[in-house]
């Protein structure tokens, strides 16, 4: 099935569309996560002179903002600009992704070796540093006489700076560390949407090159291929993970990706193992070795795009393992204590949890929001793949 | 015996050896890190222990030697002099190999080898102070101590003939054992092949494998229940789901199963314990197999993610097999339904499921760890996790191991089941009719 058909009969469903709607929300909410959840106002006018906080925090590392935030800050103002570059150059739209790829990636390095994260966040004046403290220290007390105008983002309520000024409002309950539930759950789903994605996108790459491998040359390397993917899949997977993840406390969120892509790449590459095979005894792999093509071009750019409609069906799947699995190691404990992952949250809430169960309640339902339209829309997918199993 | 049944055997001291094998690269990656446990407390007593258990850590899996092969005993006289001038910090893990040609030194450098061996010595007493079959060492390398010591202080006493300086060269064929045994990979293999894995971190009276062993003992009655019911209850709900597909029974199973696929344990465990453990006066903590009551809430915490799964999977198993063409033909001559159900489908797909559940031992495992932690058991599975939290690696690998073995006898228990049960294994290939 040609994937242009997939996604036409994927959106036939309603169901799938909403779904998909869904999980979109949720992506937005997350990589915009800031904008949700501070307390800076976007603009000020104080004392007749411009001063921008929110901005400020972006770029600058500290307590709660992280490497994968700042990444996610730029990608936030990137992202619109990129999108409307392409629509506009729509024939060029391969050249202005490269370059706005090329952008992020050298703004992310400036951000994250930047030197100065001075006392005020880089503000180069001392007169103006002083000003801007002032500035401060009159939103946190409420006493707007000498704010001309200001900007505030949308959920003024919550925060995730560590000098946020505290609103007392009804939505926003307070974590153990201080910080609103509701922020830290936004900047969570940043949190697993980086480790699921980078988690199964190398899963897929390795599962693909052995799996094609595999199917396409047979005999003794299919054989020896095979057998390593048995006796990969008899290593209990769980055990390890926890073993890899919890020896390695500094720089967890990279060892939780290679670990979980390590025991996930098994499947899929049984997958395409079999799939390349079936695809191999159709003529025009024939046809194609006869024209002279090497076995390079043929499994590129012939034999798996005809499997990407089943490689797509299975992203679901593997998104849930992945997910699933981030949540119960940091559940476990093992993860970034600092990093908010939805299963730290839901950890944090088990342990006063029916007395409060308003910290239990949202991550809850976030993940399980999460988890239950992905597997949904899995379900689908397969339905549409095969459908010969839904109609007896 | 087919060839798969043969690979299915070797497959165990296989995938043990990969388990060993990565977990030897892991042990010496780690040398230097925090993860011996000093980061754990700040409390002094309990970091001196901590620094001790780093000590028998390291002469344990011999990480002070070489990895694959010891080239110490072939070092002739000149580079070890040099060494000497050079103040290698080495010398002092390596000097009983090269004793012979330490003990052959001019008088100006016996001095400094001598501080070694004091060094050396000091080293090994140390080292062999828990256990007890060390002791008559221990107490040679004190009174030979005691000797260098005066040698030390006064240089013109000391005797040339003493057996320490008249020390017979390596043979050839002793360098090469020593350049092959005294290494990291055979000490650590050797110690594998012993079963020898070592002691507990916090007591060091008692041994791993024992102490893993009875945890497991209590651990599989937890294992074994929810195996059954899930076995029994995902046939019926599949056999339900095939037999009225699309039909509202169908849409609300299936609806519900994933649901249940999607939602983890560790959401469902706190609204278990609340909405039927503190409900219905059920014990929450602490539990063991002492009475049915304690058995209830793990047992639904374990079941309920397989449930969903397997009967998924019997569903798209029952759809398969109903949709057979002998099984129309039945019909056709009249077959009751119920016969048609009972014997003709449930014995085709019993060969399947039975060894679908008996290569799960690895998924539930991995729950196992998840809801006897939540539940405080005292079982496999929070043994492997507090050894984790504890760094306590003798204990980790141990878990590993079992949990691996186990987990591919029930491949070979499958293997084997459908090789006995199934004709058409059985009989592959096989041309002939009667």
């Amino acid at each position: 099935m040609a994937i242009k058909e997939f996604f036409k009969q994927l959106y036939r469903h309603r169901t799938a569309k909403y779904l998909l709607g869904l999980l979109a929300l949720l992506v937005v909410l997350g990589i915009y996560a800031p904008v949700f959840s501070s307390s800076k106002p976007f603009a000020v006018c104080y004392q007749k002179k411009w001063y921008f906080p929110f901005f400020k925090y972006l770029f600058y590392q500290g307590l709660y903002t992280k490497k994968v935030d700042i990444f996610y800050n730029l990608f936030m103002l990137v992202l619109p600009i990129c999108l409307f570059a392409t629509w506009s150059l729509k024939k060029h739209y391969k050249v202005v992704c490269l370059c706005f790829a090329l952008i992020q990636a050298t703004g992310f390095y400036y951000f994250t070796h930047a030197s100065d994260s001075d006392f005020i966040l880089g503000s180069k004046s001392s007169i103006k540093a002083l000003a801007y403290v002032q500035l401060e220290s009159h939103l946190k007390n409420n006493q707007y006489d000498e704010v001309s105008f200001c900007l505030n983002p949308i959920g003024i309520g919550h925060h995730w700076q560590e000098n946020a000024l505290i609103h007392s409002s009804k939505l926003s309950s307070i974590r153990v560390n201080g910080q609103s539930l509701w922020a830290s759950l936004f900047f969570g789903i940043r949190y697993s949407l980086t480790i699921a994605l980078s988690a199964t996108f190398i899963a897929f790459v390795i599962g693909i090159t052995i799996g094609s491998l595999a199917g396409y040359f047979g005999k003794k390397i299919d054989l020896l291929i095979g057998r390593w993917i048995e006796l990969w899949e008899s290593i209990p997977a769980l055990f390890i993970i926890l073993l890899l993840v919890s020896s390695t406390e500094k720089s967890s969120m990279v060892w939780m990706i290679i670990a979980l892509s390590l025991f996930s790449w098994t499947s899929i590459a049984r997958i395409v193992r079999l799939e390349v095979l079936k695809q191999k005894t159709l003529p025009y792999v024939d046809v194609l070795k006869g024209f002279g093509y090497t076995p390079k071009d043929i499994l590129l750019k012939h034999v798996l795009p005809q499997l990407s409609c089943t490689l797509i069906s299975l992203i679901p799947f593997a998104l849930i393992g992945a997910i699933t699995y981030e949540a119960a190691l940091s559940f476990l404990g093992l993860g970034d204590r600092q990093n908010c992952s939805i299963g730290l949250l839901i950890d944090e809430a088990r342990m006063t949890y029916p007395m409060q169960p308003e910290l239990f309640w949202p991550p809850a339902i976030f993940l399980i929001i999460i988890l239950v339209s992905l597997a949904w829309l899995g379900d689908l997918s397969k339905k549409i793949l095969q459908p010969r199993d839904f109609a007896i | 015996m087919p060839r798969n049944i043969i690979w299915r055997f070797s497959f165990i001291p296989l995938t043990c050896f990969l388990i060993l094998l990565v977990n030897f690269v892991f042990i010496h990656s780690i040398k230097n890190s925090l993860a011996y446990g000093q980061s754990i407390s700040a409390d002094p007593f309990e970091s001196f222990a901590n620094l001790e258990h780093q000590d028998d850590f390291y002469h344990q899996y011999g990480l002070h030697l070489p990895i694959a092969f010891n080239t110490w005993p072939f070092l002739n006289e000149q580079k070890i002099s040099k060494l000497i001038q050079e103040d290698d910090p080495r010398l002092l893990e390596f000097a009983p190999y090269i004793l012979p040609v330490l003990s052959k030194l001019s008088q100006k450098e016996i001095k400094t080898s001598l501080c070694k061996l004091v060094l050396i010595g000091q080293r090994h007493r140390i080292s062999s102070k828990h256990s007890f079959e060390h002791r008559p060492l221990s107490q040679e390398i004190a009174v030979q101590l005691m000797k260098i010591e005066s040698w030390l202080l006064a240089p013109e006493n000391i005797d040339r003939e003493d057996p320490l300086f008249s020390m017979n060269e390596f043979s050839f064929m002793e360098k090469i054992k020593i350049g092959f045994c005294e290494t990291r990979i055979y000490k650590y293999f050797s110690k594998m092949l012993k079963l020898d894995f070592g002691v507990l971190r916090g007591d060091s009276n008692q041994k791993v494998v024992p102490a893993v062993l009875t945890r497991l003992k209590s651990s599989l009655f937890f294992l074994i229940l929810p195996l059954i019911f899930t076995f029994i209850f995902s046939q019926i709900f599949g056999l339900v789901m095939a037999f009225k597909q699309r039909r509202v029974v169908d849409m609300v199973l299936s609806a519900l199963f994933i649901a249940m696929y999607a939602i983890p344990l560790y959401i469902m465990i706190p609204l278990i314990i609340e909405k039927i453990g503190l409900r219905f006066n059920l014990p929450i903590h602490g539990i063991g197999y002492k009475s049915l009551t304690h058995l209830i809430l793990p047992f639904i915490a374990l079941s309920y993610g397989a449930l969903a799964i397997y009967s998924r999977l019997h569903k798209a198993l029952y759809l398969n097999l109903l949709s057979q063409e002998h099984l129309l033909c039945a019909k056709a001559r009249g077959v009751s339904r119920a016969r048609l159900i009972f014997v003709h489908t449930l014995r085709q797909s019993i060969l399947t499921s039975i060894p679908l559940f008996l290569g799960s031992f690895s998924f539930f495992m991995g729950s196992l760890v998840i809801v006897e932690t939540l539940f405080e058991v005292d079982g496999f599975g929070s043994f492997f996790y507090q050894s984790i939290l504890q760094h306590d690696y003798n204990v980790t690998l141990f878990c590993i191991l079992t949990c691996s073995i186990l987990s591919m006898l029930g491949y070979l228990l499958s293997d084997l089941f459908l090789y006995r049960f199934d004709p058409r294994i059985r009989h592959h290939g096989d041309q002939r009719v009667f």
